[in-house]
Formats: structure tokens, sequence, C-alpha cells
């Protein structure tokens, strides 16, 4: 039997073992909505911690890590990684819990529920939906592509001569095709989605974080040996970060401009309609203080691995298919330093780094498009529960064959697709943020923040050329030379103005219905301006 | 959120423009990349801050909350005739 059809024959395993914890989950859930969406608010804090760290945690984390480290070196560590470990705890610690207490308190399942609630406004639910669906469709590519990319390197040679397997670059022929391997992956996930809802979500999601973090650690151990071929793994890595591309061990040529900028990027996780749904699956408050205080450490645990084995790579030969393609450096490491039997795990680790992004994100889209569109429009008391989780499912399905289409047209970098969906959703961050702590924000200044956002990332992302130039940012000459920030910046600070000046503008909300929320305020604030009278309320759209 | 809880984000975020070793190619322990040991640090430093702020600065209003169980109505299902689905 040959390596490429050993590593196969785990993949398939993996991905058969997944379908059988869907099923498995699916025994111990109750027939309500409540419990395929939200598994009855029983997830405690171990769980929470792995199924929220896993669901952040992408093909963006492991693919998009190592391919940036190699073309980009060490600064993406502190681009993406230690901002996030500060920033995500900050997005859990003050949106999380707090959006989780009004979820509990008025049985909200989804982030769009609390906003068109907190602000007395269904229009703004109108708006929010597609927003955030356009806005996680490059999320989603991520996932398909990144699972589409690790299965065709790591089969490779598995059926050499068989025409539908054929590839023109040599590395990769009789390998499983992307397009096949993309298939394969969404279709698993989806089928243990729709098996075991949000608990079958979050046992999956805790299953393949514990996999991919020990694995992670277990290939980088291997790849470091691999290239730096010391007698001991020390004099291994002293030897591997030697060899490697001395201009990756530094940030001279980055953009100090633009290495603050990211800081706006992690915010997005304030957003993510995904966690939000993971957020209210939790039993209680305290169960979200052991993910606040592990995810800086969990994304060292993961990301400090990717950076090295990507800078290290640049010190050894690789072929023209890998070092042209950044997604598929990871993958070639993988499977030029490791025996078959691990490196077929380590491909299994890989896929649930993706996987268990994709199915909170499958779940969320559901759960979304049956509570926050369809049932408000066409009438919830027409439909049974058993078929709101079929109207779900349908949305599903159409909203993953859309992405996966997408996924066929040759977009080059996970990395740059992953930064576009952050800008967008980084955009929304005051919004929620005003929301859960601003009295005055009306609901017209939280759709004027949301158009506003929605046409700059629109703008900002056409200008790209839909992501395809990965070098693009927001340029300006500084002295002699040319600075550069991240668009970020533009869609949050022009969604926070537009936010907060067309809230000042507008009549306040009405006392009684922002005391709901905000129980300690009596009075309500008085508008600034003299032309609006505070005594004018109602402020429903 | 405690004010020193801001005021030790607010040190981890300054901290994180680490310009001083922007072109440092100094090699800590003999393989890590000055600049990314600093990085590391910070991450392990993010990880004791907020084991801090949830010990000693966790808001007493949720706790509150939890111990009326009770799921409210939501403001919606309040709402007068028409104002919200």
């Amino acid at each position: 039997m040959s390596d490429a059809i050993v590593r196969l024959l785990i993949i398939v395993g993996y991905l058969l073992t997944l379908i059988g914890l869907g099923l498995f989950s699916a025994r111990f859930g109750r027939a309500t909505n409540r419990d395929y969406l939200l598994a009855s608010h029983s997830i405690g804090p171990v769980l929470l911690l792995l199924s929220i760290f896993g669901t952040t945690m992408t093909a963006f984390a492991m693919l998009g890590s190592t391919g940036e480290a190699f073309t980009r070196g060490i600064v993406i560590y502190g681009l993406m990684a230690s901002a996030s470990g500060v920033l995500h705890s900050f997005c859990i610690f003050l949106i999380g819990v707090r959006l989780w207490k009004w979820g509990r308190r008025y049985g909200y399942t989804t982030q769009i529920q609390f906003l068109r609630d907190r602000l007395a406004s269904p229009a703004l639910g109108f708006v929010l939906f597609p927003t955030l669906v356009l806005l996680i469709i490059p999320y989603l590519l991520i996932g398909v592509i990144g699972s589409g990319v690790a299965i065709e390197t790591m089969t490779a040679g598995a059926f050499p001569g068989w025409s539908i397997f054929h590839n023109d670059s040599p590395q990769l022929d009789g390998a499983v095709p992307r397009w096949l391997g993309s298939l394969a992956a969404c279709g698993v996930v989806l089928t243990y989605v729709f098996m075991g809802g949000m608990r079958g979500t979050a046992w999956a999601n805790a299953l393949q974080t514990l996999l991919f973090m020990s694995l992670g650690i277990v290939t980088f151990v291997m790849v470091a040996r691999g290239i730096g071929g010391g007698d001991s793994i020390w004099a291994s890595m002293s030897q591997a970060s030697q060899q490697a591309n001395p201009d990756l061990l530094t940030r001279g040529t980055f953009s100090k401009w633009e290495f603050c900028s990211y800081l706006l990027i992690p915010l997005s996780l304030g957003m993510f309609p995904h966690l939000v749904q993971h957020w209210l699956t939790a039993r209680n408050a305290r169960a979200f203080k052991l993910p606040i205080v592990c995810h800086p450490i969990f994304i060292l645990i993961v990301w400090v691995p990717c950076v090295f084995m990507g800078v290290w790579a640049s010190g050894i030969s690789l072929p023209n298919s890998v070092s042209n393609d950044p997604n598929a450096v990871l993958p070639f490491l993988v499977q030029q330093y490791a025996t078959p039997l691990v490196a077929g795990l380590l491909t299994a680790g890989l896929l649930a780094a993706i996987m268990s992004s994709l199915d909170s994100q499958f779940l969320c889209l559901g759960t979304m498009f049956t509570h926050d569109l369809f049932l408000p429009l066409a009438g919830r008391s027409r439909f049974s529960e058993t078929a709101q989780v079929w109207i779900a499912r349908a949305f599903i399905v159409v909203v993953v064959a859309v992405a996966y289409v997408l996924s066929l047209q040759g977009f080059r970098s996970v990395f740059v697709l992953g930064v576009w969906s952050f800008t967008g959703f980084a955009g929304l961050f005051p919004i929620m943020f005003a929301a859960l702590y601003w009295r005055r924000l009306t609901a017209a200044g939280a759709l004027a923040g949301t158009l506003t956002m929605i046409g700059a990332w629109l703008f900002l992302f056409a200008r790209s050329d839909w992501g395809n130039n990965r070098k693009f940012a927001i340029e300006w000459m500084w002295g002699d030379h040319v600075e550069r920030m991240n668009p970020v910046v533009i869609t949050v600070l022009a969604t926070t103005l537009s936010m907060v000046f067309t809230s000042l503008f507008t009549r306040p909300p009405a006392a009684d219905h922002v005391a709901m929320f905000f129980p300690q305020s009596i009075q309500p604030e008085k508008s600034v301006f003299p032309m609006v009278s505070a005594s004018q309320e109602g402020n429903q759209l | 959120m405690k004010w020193w809880g801001w005021l030790v984000l607010g040190i981890l975020l300054v901290a994180h423009q680490d310009y001083w070793l922007w072109n440092s190619k100094t090699l800590v322990a003999g393989f890590i990349p000055s600049g990314l040991a600093w990085h590391i640090g910070i991450s392990v430093v993010a990880g004791l801050a907020w084991w801090a702020i949830v010990t000693w600065s966790w808001p007493t209003d949720i706790d509150v909350a939890e111990d009326n169980r009770e799921r409210a109505p939501a403001p919606s299902k309040r709402m007068t005739k028409g104002s919200g689905p």
C-alpha cells in the first residue's frame, strides 16, 4: 500500500468518525428548536472554551499563518496572534458575557434578535441579515478552499495514472482534486451539523480542537527535526532558524502604521454570528471565565509553531507549485517530514481546524435565516418546530453551494480572504458595543452605521480586485515615503461616526424600552440637540 | 471592568507596538527571533492579565442576572401591534 493511500485512508476514517459523532450526539438531543440551536444552554466552561476556540481557529490560523509567515515573516504573529490574544478575550468579556445575559433573559438565539429588540427596529434585522451573510461568505471560502488544498496535497500520488486524478503539476498528480476534497469536507460537516445541531457541533469542535492543538505540536517537532537536522530538537530549531531567509526574522520592510492598524481586526470577534451562537449556549456566566483566560495561551500554542514552520520553509528548496501557493506550504511540510501514518493524522488535525469553524458557520447561517428573516416574514405560527429546522437546513445547503462554487474560481490566499471578512465584521463592532453600553444609541444610528459599513467595505473590497490584490492597503505620503494602513481603519471609523452622529440627531429611544436593557437607567438621556425633544419618544423605524 | 483592568489592557496594546525590535536580528535562546519572542511574551502576559480581571473585576450584575432564571418575554413581544415580528 502506498504512503498516499495510507494518508487517504486515515483522512477518510477521520471524516467517518465525525459523522459518527454527529449520530451519537443526536441521541442526547431533545426535539426542540432550543436544543438544536443552543444545546439547551447546557455547555460548561471546558466545552465552551474548546468550542469557542475551535470555532475561532480555522484554515486562516493553520494554512494561512504558515503561508503568510513563509512570504512575510514573523510580523504575522504580531499582526494577528498576539493582538487577538488581548482583544478576543476583551470581546468575550465585554460583548459575550453581556450578550449571554440578555440572551438568557429574553431567549435570543442570534445577535440580530438582540439588536432588533434592543433598538425596537424590525427593519434593522432585515438589513443586518444580508450584511452578515455577505461578510461570512469569504470566511466560509477560507474553510472550503483550505480543506480542498489540504486533501489534495496530502493525497498526491494516491491514484497515479487515473485520468480523473490527473494534475498538471507533477507533484500533485494522482491526488484527490481540490474540488472533490472541498466537496467531501462540506458534505461531512453538513451531515453532522444536520444530525447533531449545536450539541453535535460543540462536541465535534471540542474533539477537533484537542486534535489540531496536539497534532500541531507533533508536526512542529517533526518539521523542526526534518528541516534543521540537528541531534536534538533544540539544535534542529536553532539550525532551522539560521538557515531561514534572514529578512523573515525581522519586520524591516513592514509599515509600522499598517502594523498598528491591524489592532482593529480582532474586534471582528464581537460580531461573528457563529461565535455569538456559541456564547449563548453557556450554562452560566461563570462558564466564560475559562475561555477568557485561556484564549491568549491557546492562540500562542497554535500560532507559534505555524509561524516557525512558515519561516523555516524559506530555508529549504520547495517545488514551484508550493512556493507560488502559500496555502500549500504547511501540507507540503507535513507530507515531506512526517511518516505516512502521522502525516494522515496531521492532515486530520488540519481538517479538524478547518471543519470546526465551518460547522458553526453553517449552523448559524441556518439559524439566522429561519429566525431573523423567514419566520418574521412568513409567520412563525404557520410552521412546526420540525419544519423550522428543515427550513434552516435548506438555506444552509444553498449558501454552502454558493460558497463551494465561489471556491472553484481560483482565489489565491486564505489569509487575504480572512482579513477582508474580519475587516467587515470589525466594522460592525461599534454597533454591538454601543447597543450594549450606550443608552443613547438609536435604531436610525445603528442602521446608518450598518449601511455605511457595507458601502465602505464593498468599495474597498472591489478596489482590491475582490481580494486578488494581496498587497492592497490605504496608502498616503509620509515625508519622503509611502505609508500604509489596513482598510479596517476606514470601516471602523466610518461606522462609528455615522452611528454616533445619526443617533445624536434622531429622537432618543423610549425610556421604558431602554430600561429593559439598562435597569439602572431611570431617566432617559436628553438629546444634545435642541431641535430634537427628549419627550418625543418612540424611535421605532 | 475596573479602572486597573483598562490600564493593564492599555499597557499591553502599547507594548504591542514594539518598534524598538523592528530590525533586530537577535535570536533568543538560539532560535526565536527577538520580535517574535516579545510577542510571545505579550500573549503570556495577556493570559495572566485576563486571569486577574475575571478574578477581581468580574461584573456583579451578571451574577445577579443568573439568580433570576425565569425567562422574561422578549421586548419585541411586549411592543405594540405591528412594531415587531
